[in-house]
């Protein structure tokens, strides 16, 4: 049924800009799962608090556990009080809310829970005005995403792309794949069921305000973009630091590995972000096409050079905050022996116009001194004409963007300290986006729901994105599978890492930020 | 004893004036609601035009927001002036505004009524935000608004284009949203098309300081639904507690519209809390807020169907972002100047006395 979206509508006003979502109901596998209870839910909570749902909603929690609506609808509200980013929780709004949530149990190869689900979804149509529209998010292990897009598929409950009268979309959790082969699989047997335009890979990194800043820093301040290139940036650092373990993950983890887990996903984004050519506007597939094009610009590290290019890393026992903890071969699940990372640091070039050799430094690690996400654009330093006397205390310029915590970009520059002698001292121009506007800002989920809800899918990696990083990345996962690494564990928990991964900088004259 | 840090982050300049006494304290709860939201320096002109005497007294405060580590502290400038001093205040608050960031100016009344130091204050500011809650005399208002519009908006006016926002409009913003979710699809908007009685329920409130009764967010209102879908003007009927509207749409079909007074507690003074549409082909439309909770319940029936009920969110209200973003973000809204153009040429006699 044509929507306002559609018509010419007379009553609408062109300076609203935000675009309503449609009606439709998401349907969540492996709702009994931790990220539903801890983002997903508490995300459309928000939504609906902030009245961004649509008026016409449903949520189905998809799973293998047998409970009833109401036991559903309970252990979502204890998941509210427990993780929404705005409290105390509003019981009115809850109320309107819970009515919208529903729970189907099933496994994920039965064909009879599928129909169930299609009568479920047909009344709930009917019931709530719903339309037909379908979000299917698979909140499961990878090795069920074929099973239930085939399944989807086979019961009509996924519908052809060019449909108008209603819409189906798949969001899919990361990680897609654990290399490049398995990830074309992937892609290969998603794609017999799905358009790509039906496809939404979530990298949950893509909904942060601070990462949809990027854009905004970039483009909207030319001071800033026409410096972004290698006349004037010495190198970029990109870091994705946990203090914390890998907790009760350790199955996951062995399976996974820090490269698989953050690099080949967040950072290859944040990277691609940052690099990024300016798209020639701001459509989804304009901006992915430019971010495509960066991670096909970067170049491919040879077998033979990777162990001077790439650092892995494991943590061995230390203290965080004071408190002393174990090391990752002592976690639980964790084979004694093992030879996974739980760090990963890589020198990458960039071979085009814009980055000839500029190096780009991004690393990611578990059990580090504390949490942060960062990218930190280091100036060229000046000339030791003016102030050769000071060339010491000459710091270079450097742009911190903080992904996270404490939200915010600053700036280093040189100053003089006040006084008869020409003496010189960094100081810190800061913004910090919590000052400044005050709300706290949606979280990454309500964001990246919301737009699915929409159709847009600029925030969402695509096909060649994902396959790309996997193509650069994954010689690596083959080096490494191929070597043992010889010094498992060999970084301290508390410290920022292996010994090597400082060699990898300080070898060409530089440091990383954090150290 | 710890120390928090406190910071200090300005978004913009935000200049307010009011002339009202009784009216100070609603304008501070104003301010602290938007410095909650965009923390601004903020300019805040005390203007006692009953006094007597020739004074002007500036005293600089600070209002402290958030909590813990995220302490933000905003400076509040108060500019208490009374007879031949108001001369003095556009020189006065010169040296105290933030260089580099927009200047918004909050007036606190009818902008059209004359004031000595508003178009050097307007000079200054690109956008320019005003609350004429008891403008008496409706069509002459908009008459003079237009001009003002005219004016403000010229490049070769002050040093900016200026935006104008109506704090009335923005506040029946949850309520136009309303309608274009409601009337969404094909078939109800063709509905809509062939509205042929309209009754709309506002709130005059209890709660608040005026004895005069708020009435424009529901002409406004009304004048906005007429002008986007073509109606004409035919006549008016003022009650005491209706007023009646007749309207002729494009193909000369009456629409007879009913503006009822309500007095609740549970929204503000001024503010929309129902509407009922009856169609020529007997479709009914009722829209109405729900209590405590910001949302507009619609129910849609025909003599043999009844569809189930729905609802839509209200946004643009005092508590929320929406009403913030549309009064610092937007620009001079065409819809508000067409309804303005219409308001214009609509016989509302004065509804009370000057």
């Amino acid at each position: 049924m044509p929507t306002s979206s559609t018509l010419n509508h007379p009553l609408e006003d062109p300076s609203f800009s935000i675009k309503l979502p449609d009606p439709c109901i998401l349907v969540i596998f492996g709702a009994t799962g931790d990220l539903t209870a801890r983002k997903l839910v508490p995300a459309l909570y928000n939504l609906a608090l902030d009245n961004q749902l649509p008026s016409h909603f449903a949520c189905v929690g998809f799973a293998r556990r047998d409970k009833s609506n109401e036991v559903f609808r309970q252990e979502m509200h204890d998941a509210i009080t427990a993780h929404s980013r705005t409290q105390p929780i509003d019981e009115e709004v809850w109320k309107n809310f819970s009515q919208h949530l529903y729970y189907h149990c099933s496994e994920f190869h039965h064909d009879e829970g599928y129909e169930e689900l299609k009568t479920l979804l047909h009344n709930l149509d009917h019931k709530l005005g719903t339309q037909g529209n379908r979000i299917y998010y698979l909140s499961t292990q990878p090795s069920f995403f074929a099973t239930i897009i085939q399944n989807l598929s086979k019961h009509q409950l996924i519908y052809d792309h060019k449909d108008q009268r209603h819409w189906s979309r798949v969001i899919i959790e990361k990680p897609f794949g654990h290399d490049l082969q398995s990830a074309v699989e992937l892609q290969t047997q998603l794609s017999h069921y799905l358009h790509e335009n039906q496809i939404y890979r979530i990298d949950h990194y893509l909904g942060k305000e601070t990462v949809q800043n990027l854009f905004a820093f970039r483009f909207a301040n030319p001071i800033f973009e026409s410096l972004w290139d290698k006349d004037h940036i010495d190198n970029i650092q990109i870091t994705v630091a946990e203090e914390q373990g890998i907790g009760t993950r350790g199955r996951l983890w062995e399976e996974a590995g820090m490269l698989r887990d953050i690099i080949q996903n967040h950072v290859m984004q944040l990277l691609a972000l940052v690099g990024m050519e300016p798209p020639i506007n701001f459509k989804a597939d304009s901006i992915r096409n430019e971010k495509v094009k960066l991670l096909k610009s970067i170049r491919p590290i040879p077998y033979h050079q990777i162990s001077e290019n790439v650092v892995r890393g494991q943590y061995s026992t230390g203290y965080i905050n004071s408190k002393a903890v174990k090391s990752y071969r002592e976690e639980e699940n964790v084979d004694p022996h093992s030879n996974v990372e739980t760090y990963a640091a890589l020198q990458l070039f960039v071979d085009n116009w814009r980055w000839a050799g500029v190096p780009f430094y991004l690393r990611a690690g578990k059990r580090l001194p504390k949490r942060v996400t960062e990218i930190s654009i280091t100036f060229k330093n000046l000339p030791a004409i003016l102030f050769h006397n000071l060339a010491d205390s000459i710091e270079p310029n450097v742009l911190v963007i903080r992904i996270q915590p404490d939200e915010g970009i600053s700036l280093k520059i040189n100053c003089k300290v006040p006084g008869l002698s020409l003496l010189l001292q960094p100081v810190k121009m800061d913004f910090r986006y919590g000052s400044y506007f005050g709300l706290t800002s949606p979280e990454a989920y309500e964001r990246l729901i919301c737009d699915c809800m929409i159709g847009d899918n600029t925030l969402f990696a695509r096909d060649d994105e994902v396959l790309t990083s996997w193509e650069l990345l994954t010689p690596i996962l083959h080096y490494w599978a191929s070597e043992a690494a010889p010094n498992f564990p060999n970084y301290a928990s508390g410290s920022w890492g292996p010994e090597e991964a400082n060699e990898l900088l300080i070898r060409n004259g530089r440091s990383w930020r954090l150290n | 004893m710890a120390t928090e840090s406190i910071n200090k982050p300005r978004l913009f300049n935000l200049i307010l004036y009011s002339n009202e006494n009784q009216k100070v304290a609603y304008f501070q709860q104003l301010i602290q609601m938007i410095v909650e939201r965009l923390p601004c320096k903020v300019i805040f002109i005390q203007h006692d035009p009953e006094s007597s005497k020739n004074e002007l007294n500036i005293l600089q405060t600070t209002i402290v927001i958030g909590k813990g580590a995220q302490l933000i502290s905003c400076d509040q400038i108060t500019i208490q002036v009374s007879g031949h001093c108001l001369k003095r205040v556009p020189t006065v608050i010169l040296p105290h505004l933030v260089p580099d960031l927009p200047i918004n100016l909050f007036w606190g009344q009818d902008p059209t009524v004359e004031n000595e130091i508003f178009p050097s204050l307007a000079s200054l500011a690109s956008r320019l935000i005003f609350e004429a809650e008891e403008a008496a005399c409706l069509p002459e208002f908009s008459r003079k608004l237009l001009k003002q519009i005219a004016v403000l908006s010229n490049p070769s006016f002050g040093m900016n284009h200026m935006s104008v926002i109506d704090m009335n409009w923005a506040r029946i913003g949850g309520w136009r949203r309303a309608m274009v979710q409601a009337f969404a699809c094909t078939e109800h908007l063709n509905q809509l098309k062939l509205a042929k009685h309209l009754t709309i329920d506002y709130n005059v409130g209890s709660n608040t300081s005026s004895s005069k009764p708020n009435e424009i967010q529901v002409i406004y209102f009304v004048t906005w639904l007429a002008s986007r879908l073509k109606w004409s003007f035919v006549n008016l009927k003022i009650d005491e507690a209706i007023h009646y509207i007749t309207y002729e749409n494009e193909h000369h079909h009456p629409i007879e519209i009913e503006l009822r007074r309500q007095n609740q507690e549970y929204c503000s003074p001024g503010s929309l809390i129902s509407i009922e549409l009856l169609t020529a082909s007997d479709f009914h439309f009722s829209l109405y807020s729900k209590p405590h909770i910001a949302q507009i319940e619609v129910n849609i029936s025909t003599p043999e169907t009844c569809d189930l009920p729905f609802t839509i969110p209200l946004t643009h209200l005092q508590k929320g972002s929406s009403l913030t973003k549309e009064l610092f973000y937007s620009k001079t809204n065409i819809q508000y100047v067409e309804m303005l153009q219409a308001l214009e040429h609509q016989n509302w006699p004065c509804l009370y006395e000057v």
